[in-house]
């Protein structure tokens, strides 16, 4: 699968998740790439800016089979892993599979739910398995989680775990649309658009699973540069000593950010990856595995801002800048 | 430009005799100077050569060929003019520009006042003062990197050594770039070519203000800001970068092929950026041609109908003939004669200043024009359709016989259709006479064309006269061929004296202040209008007339700032100790907290820990938190006290950047000095 086929059939999902979800073209631009880069993301954004929409969309296009898990605070970790239960009549412990035995999973307001519950996806996103009771059962592929939470509401929320936060790919912000986009979102309602009744919209399923896989695996054959590894540790090295920043990031998020930028490649249609892809994507896959200074959280320093003086400071590779 | 400005006048008075009566012979300055040749001073001027003397195909107007009955069949001073008059009129104009009495609208400054002409004036040296100074500046700026113009360093400092410095420097001259590119293309490093050739494009657009090329710009911003700014050119531009990056980082091959292509659109897209400017520059070119051509002065005065050689032969005589483009308000006794001709715009005023002249001894020759002449000339022009068809000769000029004194006799010819017409004299009043009841003599035909008068002239108390041609055929060049014209002309000007000075449609343009300058071009519509854009402009985009300060944030200000501000009143203050045994207390109960203390809460277990942490020395880090807590010991030495607070203050200051950086490598793991 070359890279013009993919960005093909890229293009097609974009054109029918765009059918559905109006004036979120970066979100769902990036949640493709997730996708592809076998990442998971997570959507942060207020109430009714379409995050499960988009999700439930992003499955029926990908001919995936997609699960919705809401968030509560009652909500036990079995209750996403599923357990042993005792089969009174076979009089044996048989496993109830849980809602993670999926390809897309949805956790709804995943903060809404107590760390320990949180906790249970860990090995389900890293390993792509779960170990319940000394046994480890793989889950389906492709698997990918997105999730989302609400970042105002602070009442009855537990703020996700930075070991949780890291295993996300990306972190998206979903943000409002702008006034042309709104209006297109009531024109699409006046014209009978249900978010609630998706069948009615009549979305193609432009994927298989399989074809998913493939695409995933075809990404990792995209070529890149020795300097734009270099562009790369650079970027996320300075995270590290960065004054704004209690803890700089992981080494997983410079994998996220070459797999994120291979498969941004790929979606622009190219076979390599150029600097650019990186630039776009550091904020996404940096900005959820920094933690920031007290003191700069005073000032009202966000992460974004750390990252974005981050990426002004690296030199870009090829540049013919002084 | 055919005459010389005169800046200043010659000097030295015309002295003029007063004419008893007209008809005697007038003792005149033309007395001073000596006659000469007329017929070889012509012949020396038609020796250099004239486009319509040398072109037979030189284009004629209708009025010129009127000439063609009247010059010699075959003239060796002039061979070629026969035959260009063998093809009649070809021409409805050349050159030259009639001065339109235009009707628009304009606008009466009034009347400036001396303060505020001289405030004028002040702000106009300050002005071209600054000019000056911003362009000497520019000029001083440009040439002192004249040897590195177009290098720049790409870090700051001195260089380890010239390889490491060649290869920080960056190109930055669009051409030069090119030009590497393409020597790099001819000796095969196609890699080389293409960077070269993409950093031109860049340098261009960054010197255009489209791009703006930095160290963390990727070209994937240049592409968007070219889209932003000039969309049309945005799928060029990224074909040119998708064929560069898959170079830089596709791992492709720079070719040939791939190099010509992007250096096609290269060339291309900097072609393009010129395109753009192709409106102005052709809107600036038509300006320039339509002003090149109403001024067209030149090519008019070298063709039949000009003066050039009238002037050049008149030189030659003796006569200083020049130009005038001070306003006839002005005239002096500097001039001894005045040659009015028809492109002259003459106002009230210098009808009444050219009046007194004459009455001080100045001699006026008016020849022909369009204009209503004032009464104390005693003459006026008439214009008659011409008597004689275009292939005949018109009956020739004679001098009467009550003017034999006067004029010598001599046989010239010019076309007709026009005359002048001697008109009941009026005397002139005060003050242009000092007797102004008395009355002058009356106008008197000097010359006639059969008995019709072609040219009058009036004397006047004091020696000056006024001469009145009904045209000004004698003072054009294709005149000087014909029989005694020339020597007619000479006879004419002589009693004047040898300064003569010619006027035209630039005499008078000369202002004395910007603001009669700006009446007369009739730009006070223009600059009211620009200046009204310029306001609108500033208002539009919010310009500043003063010093900009950032508008006063009502929000509150950032803890940094509060800690800036509390550490500089530390320093105000030399109160460095003070801030830095609070900060060590600080430290210690940081550390006392975050630090897993096996061996109890003192200083020891603290500098042990944060030494096994960090790697440093004990006795370092125990001297470290030692010096943050012991004050030191005060100077009472006024003299010394400042000395040794100073020397403190750097030591003071040393300790808390190490006491900061133990804190966090012991405590947090970071690395960041402090700010």
């Amino acid at each position: 699968m070359n890279a013009s086929v993919l960005k093909d059939k890229l293009d097609r999902i974009r054109a029918e998740i765009g059918r559905a979800v109006i004036g979120q073209e970066e979100v769902i631009e990036h949640t493709l790439i997730a996708v592809l880069a076998r990442g998971h993301v997570l959507l942060e954004g207020a109430p009714g800016l379409g995050k499960t929409l988009l999700v439930r969309t992003l499955g029926r296009v990908l001919g995936c089979e997609s699960k919705r898990i809401q968030f509560t605070p009652d909500l036990m970790p079995s209750d996403v892993t599923g357990g042993n239960v005792f089969n009174q009549q076979r009089g044996a412990f048989e496993f109830l599979r849980g809602p993670v035995f999926t390809q897309l999973l949805l956790a709804d307001e995943i903060n809404r739910a107590p760390a320990k519950t949180q906790s249970s996806l860990l090995e389900a996103m890293q390993e792509r398995s779960v170990t319940i009771d000394g046994t480890t059962r793989p889950l389906p592929e492709p698997f990918f989680v997105i999730a989302t939470q609400n970042p105002i509401e602070s009442q009855g929320t537990y703020p996700l775990p930075e070991a949780q936060l890291d295993r996300f790919l990306f972190k998206l912000d979903v943000r409002h649309p702008n006034t042309a986009n709104e209006k297109a979102i009531l024109a699409s309602h006046l014209a009978g658009f249900d978010a609630s009744a998706l069948d009615r919209v009549g979305l193609a399923r432009v994927t298989t699973p399989e074809e998913l896989v493939a695409m995933q695996t075809a990404i990792r054959g995209v070529r890149v540069d020795d300097s734009v590894l270099e562009y790369i540790a650079d970027i996320v090295g300075r995270t590290r000593s960065h004054r704004s920043l209690y803890f700089g990031a992981s080494p997983r998020a410079s994998i996220a950010l070459l797999a994120g930028a291979q498969a941004r490649a790929v979606s622009a249609g190219r076979d390599f990856v150029i600097p650019d892809d990186v630039k776009a994507l550091a904020p996404a896959a940096i900005r959820h595995r920094v933690g920031l200074q007290p003191d700069a959280e005073i000032e009202g320093v966000s992460a974004d801002d750390c990252v974005a003086e981050i990426l002004r400071e690296v030199r870009v590779p090829a540049t013919i800048a002084a | 430009m055919l005459f010389v400005v005169a800046a200043t006048a010659t000097g030295g008075a015309a002295a003029t005799a007063p004419a008893s009566t007209p008809a005697a012979p007038v003792s005149t300055p033309a007395d001073a100077f000596p006659r000469k040749d007329v017929a070889a001073l012509v012949k020396e001027v038609f020796a250099t050569p004239v486009p319509f003397c040398t072109n037979p195909r030189y284009p004629l107007t209708k009025d010129e060929v009127r000439w063609c009955a009247l010059i010699p069949k075959q003239d060796p001073r002039c061979p070629e003019l026969a035959r260009a008059c063998n093809r009649g009129a070809t021409a409805e104009i050349v050159g030259r520009r009639v001065r339109q009495q235009q009707s628009s609208t304009s606008i009466k400054f009034p009347s400036a006042a001396a303060p505020v002409r001289i405030f004028l004036w002040i702000l106009l040296a300050v002005g071209v003062a600054f000019l000056i100074f911003l362009l000497a500046r520019q000029a001083l700026a440009q040439r002192r990197p004249d040897k590195e113009e177009a290098i720049e360093v790409a870090a700051p400092g001195a260089p380890d050594d010239a390889a490491a410095a060649a290869a920080r420097q960056v190109e930055t001259d669009v051409q030069r770039l090119l030009e590497r590119a393409r020597a790099a293309a001819a000796r095969g490093d196609f890699g080389a070519a293409l960077d070269d050739a993409y950093a031109a494009l860049l340098r261009k657009l960054e010197g255009s203000g489209i791009v703006t090329v930095e160290s963390h710009r990727t070209n994937g911003d240049h592409v968007r800001d070219v889209g932003r700014q000039l969309p049309a050119l945005r799928p060029r531009m990224q074909a040119v970068v998708s064929n560069v990056e898959e170079v830089q980082f596709g791992g492709s091959a720079p070719t040939e092929s791939r190099f010509r292509s992007v250096m096609l659109d290269v060339v291309g897209l900097l072609g393009e950026r010129l395109a753009a400017c192709v409106p102005f520059i052709v809107a600036v070119g038509l300006a320039g041609l339509l002003a090149g051509c109403s001024v067209d002065r030149d090519s008019w005065e070298h063709s039949t109908s000009g003066r050039v050689l009238v002037v050049d032969m008149l030189k030659r005589y003796g006569f200083t003939a020049r130009e005038r483009l001070a306003s006839l308000s002005k005239l002096d006794a500097s001039v001894s004669s005045l040659l009015l001709l028809p492109d002259t715009r003459v106002e009230d005023a210098d009808w009444n200043a050219i009046a007194k002249w004459t009455g001080e001894g100045g001699t006026l020759i008016v020849a022909g024009g369009p204009r209503t002449l004032p009464e104390w000339i005693g003459a006026t022009i008439v214009t008659d359709a011409p008597a004689a068809p275009a292939s005949k000769s018109p009956p020739p000029l004679t001098v009467p016989p009550e003017q034999a004194d006067r004029l010598p006799k001599l046989t010239a010819v010019v076309p007709d259709g026009s005359r002048v017409q001697i008109t009941t004299p009026a005397p002139r009043q005060q003050p242009y006479s000092e007797d102004g009841d008395e009355e002058d003599p009356p106008a008197l035909p000097i010359i006639v064309r059969g008995s019709t008068p072609y040219a009058v002239e009036r004397t006047y108390e004091g020696g000056g006269r006024a001469i009145v041609l009904a045209d000004d055929r004698l003072l054009s060049n294709v005149s000087l061929l014909v029989d005694d014209n020339a020597r007619l002309l000479v006879e004419l000007l002589r009693p004047g004296g040898p300064k003569l000075e010619l006027t035209g449609e630039l005499t008078g343009l000369v202002s004395q202040d910007p603001i009669t300058s700006v009446q007369r071009g009739r730009l006070a519509p223009a600059i009211l209008q620009l200046l009204l854009l310029i306001v609108l402009f500033f208002i539009y985009k919010g310009a500043h007339f003063g010093r900009p300060v950032d508008p006063i944030a009502n929000s509150r200000r950032a803890f940094s700032e509060h800690a800036r501000a509390i550490g500089m009143q530390y320093g105000r203050r030399r109160a460095g100790r003070h801030a830095l045994e609070i900060y060590g207390s600080y430290a210690l109960d940081r550390m006392r907290e975050r630090l897993n203390l096996t061996g109890g809460k003192g200083l020891l277990a603290v500098a042990e820990e944060v030494s096994t942490r960090t790697g440093r020395p004990l006795g370092d880090v125990m001297r470290v938190l030692v010096e943050s807590r012991a004050p030191n010991q005060r100077p009472t030495d006024p003299e010394r006290d400042a000395l040794v607070q100073e020397a403190n203050a750097a030591k003071d200051l040393a300790t808390l950047r190490d006491l900061y950086t133990l804190l966090q490598r012991g405590t947090l793991g970071g690395s960041q000095p402090p700010r």
